[in-house]
């Protein structure tokens, strides 16, 4: 049994070691997660593991140690019974031995005649079938009745018989088997041709016979038979004497003896083949076939304990005992019996399951409880780690000046410690190189600077030694030179016009720079329409788009080509020289044409223009084109700062050498914030504008020699006010 | 799975347009936005933006001061910048603080799967164990 249970057991560690390869995965997945989750999901494990192995061992171990203590207690109990079942028989059987002794010899010697003595055994045959068929017949009023049930020695054994609940019926016979006397009516009148009788009159003067457990139809109820043989003083046998013993009141005592209404008593006659359970309700229990050949199997094998799966009225798996029942008389008389105890398994281990249910709830229940206190006991593990881990990710995310702070006193402090050491080692030589950066450059420029000194002293020495030589020079010639006039006017003129292309280089060269920066702005200001171009394209390729939306693609996409044409041109206008293609005109000229253009164009819908110019003002030597630009963009402007509509003010007067134009409109003003700025290239508050009109607008101007500046006062309007050189004062 | 929401803030109506054609087209919930002095409140309205992807250059505020501004409401919403503009390197200095990198700037004009596959790499990154 135990070897059963362990080959199950380890079947069973097998499967589990099988599931645990097999969805070792699934098991990651769920063990995944925090520290406190593993660490508490170990531990339940574990603990989960250590009780079920600890129940199943205790419940085994205790499960062996109770069997074998109540297989020894029942083995005691059912030994002890036994022998108080023979000495119940005994009692019994010497009560009867003392009826005979004390009740039959003295009414017998009355009556010593036999009314067959002298008869030939025919004749006896005769007699005793004559008397049979008239003592069935025989009314109980009858003579027959009287002559043996109503005579004196039938009545003291029927008074015997009241008297002691053991018996059921005793009766006599003579030598030759004819009934003498009874304590009540017998089956028949000759009992000679029964086995009982016939062995009982064999018996030597004190030996009993014992029959089986049986039926006894007189008195319905169980009975078991005893007999023995009557001897006269002469050592004659006079008769024979049969007392039925009550089975069922026999073994009543064995109630009182110990035998609770758990165990079950069983009396088993091997020869008569009879079940009988002085316990049981009913008493023999011969609805128990089954049972009866289970227990003879288990006699048979010679064993005396067991555990047998009982069928029939028990139907339960149950403790079963036998013990032999040993008496001299039962012996001689052949009679085999034994007693048999029975408790059922289940009513022995009951306690021991409800046990093993209760440790298993308190298992639970406590592994349940423990678990959540490892949970919660493991986030002061875990906790520190989540800050460490905050801290890391602010550091990674840049923030040079921040540290772990932990203070556990266990490894992970020290951990964060050797971090903190670290980082302030890269931060040391992040910054250490940053300086060796700076200090490389600041070397560098300090180079460039003194080369460009020494250049400088080189240049300065090279021309006062110049100068020098040509005072020397001077000097010398001084007196030659001061009669020739006209050759001092030559070379006076000569160093002006070199002056005057100097100055027009520095002018073109400053230009340069400024288109430098222009052109990488430029490229920033293209590259927003070619972002449209290129988006749109793509969204065509993809299939973005309905095929309906396609044509008005086509159609951005070529507004936004000539968007950065114009943006290109702009930009060219700027750098190109400026003096080309220069008129002298009167500057009224210009204005009228620009403002032609524009109002020809939705531009002016709203607005009013105001003519305010000045008769006969000097001739301007001017680029047509560009200073056209120039009124253009300045009047775009004025009239973009009023989207409600409003009036320009146009004024052209003489100011000084200078001509003077004027473009005052009645917007919101220019915030002073962004005044400083509004001739930087590509700064701009409109949505649609590139930024490029007012930068462009100022180096044409300053191309004429002129200047561009603007006047606001916030809610009253904005001027533009240009001066431009006279023709005649130019050059 | 619900959808990414993005927000594209560009002064430029043409650009705004062809980007939220082509990412909802995609499947991203698109938000626009061509004047940069309401970002900022759309941004603190709004519930979700999973990215903003943002001009530099625009007339008001500019697409840096916007980002600075976003910052110090302690909004982390990872911003992508697309910009025309050569010179970007110079504002990797001034925002190193918040931890942008070079990877945080596409130059226009751009190619639209660049900029999908780019969009993609940060959403991925911003569910990293970092974030």
């Amino acid at each position: 049994m135990t070897l059963a249970y362990g080959f199950a057991f380890l079947s069973l560690c097998v499967v589990g070691c099988f599931i645990l390869i097999k969805y070792a995965g699934k098991i990651k997945d769920i063990v995944k997660g925090s520290i406190r989750r593993k660490i508490a999901l170990t531990f339940a494990a574990v603990a989960f593991t250590t009780s079920a192995i600890g129940l199943y061992f205790g419940y085994l171990g205790s499960y062996h140690l109770l069997k074998t203590i109540v297989s020894e207690s029942i083995y005691h109990e059912s030994f002890l019974l036994s022998r108080a079942v023979e000495r119940i028989i005994s009692e019994e059987i010497e009560d009867v031995r003392t009826y005979t002794d004390i009740l039959l010899p003295s009414e017998l010697s009355k009556n010593t005649v036999s009314p067959t003595a002298g008869m030939t055994e025919r004749e006896k045959q005769k007699y005793f079938s004559e008397m049979d068929n008239k003592w069935e017949q025989a009314s109980p009023e009858g003579s027959l009745h009287e002559q043996y049930l109503d005579s004196d020695i039938s009545r003291s054994l029927e008074k015997a018989v009241k008297e002691d609940t053991g018996l059921l019926e005793l009766f006599v016979t003579d030598a030759p088997g004819g009934l003498i006397a009874a304590s009540g009516k017998t089956s028949g009148f000759y009992q000679g041709d029964e086995l009982w009788w016939q062995r009982a009159i064999e018996l030597e003067k004190n030996e009993f016979f014992i029959g089986g457990i049986e039926f006894d139809d007189s008195s319905g109820a169980y009975g078991i038979t005893a007999a023995l043989c009557l001897y006269n003083d002469n050592g004659d046998k006079t008769g024979v004497v049969k007392a039925v013993l009550d089975a069922k009141r026999l073994f009543k005592p064995l109630q009182s003896l110990g035998a609770d209404q758990k165990k079950r008593i069983y009396i088993i006659d091997l020869k008569g083949d009879e079940l009988f359970s002085p316990l049981f309700e009913g008493g023999l229990a011969q609805e128990s076939p089954v049972i009866k050949e289970q227990f003879k199997g288990l006699i048979e094998s010679g064993k005396s304990f067991d555990t047998l799966n009982l069928k029939g009225e028990i139907n339960a798996k149950s403790f079963v005992a036998v013990q032999k029942i040993h008496n001299d008389f039962l012996r001689s008389s052949e009679v085999k019996w034994r007693f048999v105890m029975v408790q059922k398994n289940s009513e022995v281990f009951l306690p021991l399951k409800l046990l093993l249910i209760q440790a298993a709830v308190l298992a639970i229940v406590l592994l349940i409880l423990l678990s959540a206190g490892i949970y919660f006991l493991s986030g002061y593990l875990s906790g520190p780690i989540k800050k460490f881990n905050t801290s890391v990710s602010r550091i990674s995310a840049g923030n040079r000046e921040h540290r772990v702070e932990i203070h556990t006193g266990d490894e992970i402090e020290e951990l964060a410690d050797n971090f903190n050491k670290m980082v302030d080692a890269l931060v040391r030589t992040t910054v250490s190189l940053d300086e060796l950066m700076a200090e490389v450059n600041e070397r560098k420029r300090i180079e460039g600077e003194l080369q460009e000194s020494r250049e400088y002293l080189k240049q300065k020495t090279t021309d006062l030694e110049a100068a020098l030589e040509e005072s020397s020079k001077t000097r010398s010639r001084m007196i030659s030179m001061l009669d020739d006039n006209n050759q001092t006017r030559l070379k006076l003129e000569q160093s002006l016009k070199e002056l005057k292309e100097t100055q027009k280089m520095l002018i073109q060269s400053e230009k340069l720079v400024s288109l430098g920066h222009l052109v990488s702005e430029m490229a920033h200001e293209v590259n927003n329409p070619l972002m449209i171009i290129s988006s749109r394209i793509q969204l065509m390729q993809m299939g973005d788009l309905k095929p309906e939306d396609r044509e008005d693609s086509l159609g951005i996409i070529e507004k936004q080509c000539y968007r950065a044409r114009d943006i290109i041109q702009r930009l060219l206008k700027f750098s190109k020289p400026s003096t080309t293609g220069s008129e002298e005109i009167d500057v009224n000229v210009p204005i009228e044409e620009a403002l032609n253009l524009l109002e020809h164009q939705y531009m002016l819908e709203n607005i009013s223009i105001e003519r305010n110019y000045a008769k006969d003002l000097p001739p301007v030597k001017l680029n047509k084109n560009e200073i056209e630009e120039v009124f253009l963009n300045l009047m775009k402007n004025a009239a973009e700062a009023m989207p409600d509509g409003g009036k320009i003010t146009v004024t052209t007067s003489r100011f000084k050498d200078k001509v003077r134009v004027v473009f005052k409109d009645t917007g919101e003003g220019i915030p002073q914030r962004i005044i400083n700025n509004i001739f930087d290239p590509f700064f701009t508050t409109k949505k649609e504008g590139t930024g490029l009109g007012l930068s462009v607008c100022y180096g044409i101007i300053k191309g004429h020699r002129g200047s561009l500046d603007y006047e606001s006062v916030k809610g009253e309007g904005t001027s533009a006010v240009i001066t431009l050189p006279r023709a005649d004062k130019t050059s | 799975m619900s959808k990414n929401k993005l927000l594209i803030v560009d002064d430029e109506v043409e650009i705004s347009e062809a980007l939220s054609i082509f990412f909802r087209n995609r499947g991203f919930d698109v938000i626009v936005e061509n004047d940069s002095e309401k970002v900022v409140g759309v941004v603190r309205q709004e519930q979700g933006i999973d990215l903003i992807i943002m001009d530099i250059k625009m007339p008001g505020l500019s697409g840096i001061d916007i980002f600075k501004q976003i910052r110090d409401m302690n909004i982390e919403v990872p911003v992508l910048f697309l910009t025309g503009s050569i010179a970007w390197a110079k504002y990797i200095n001034v925002l190193k603080e918040y931890g942008v990198q070079e990877y945080h700037f596409v130059d226009k004009p751009v190619t639209l799967n660049f900029l999908l596959e780019k969009v993609n790499m940060i959403l991925k990154n911003r569910e990293g164990p970092f974030e």
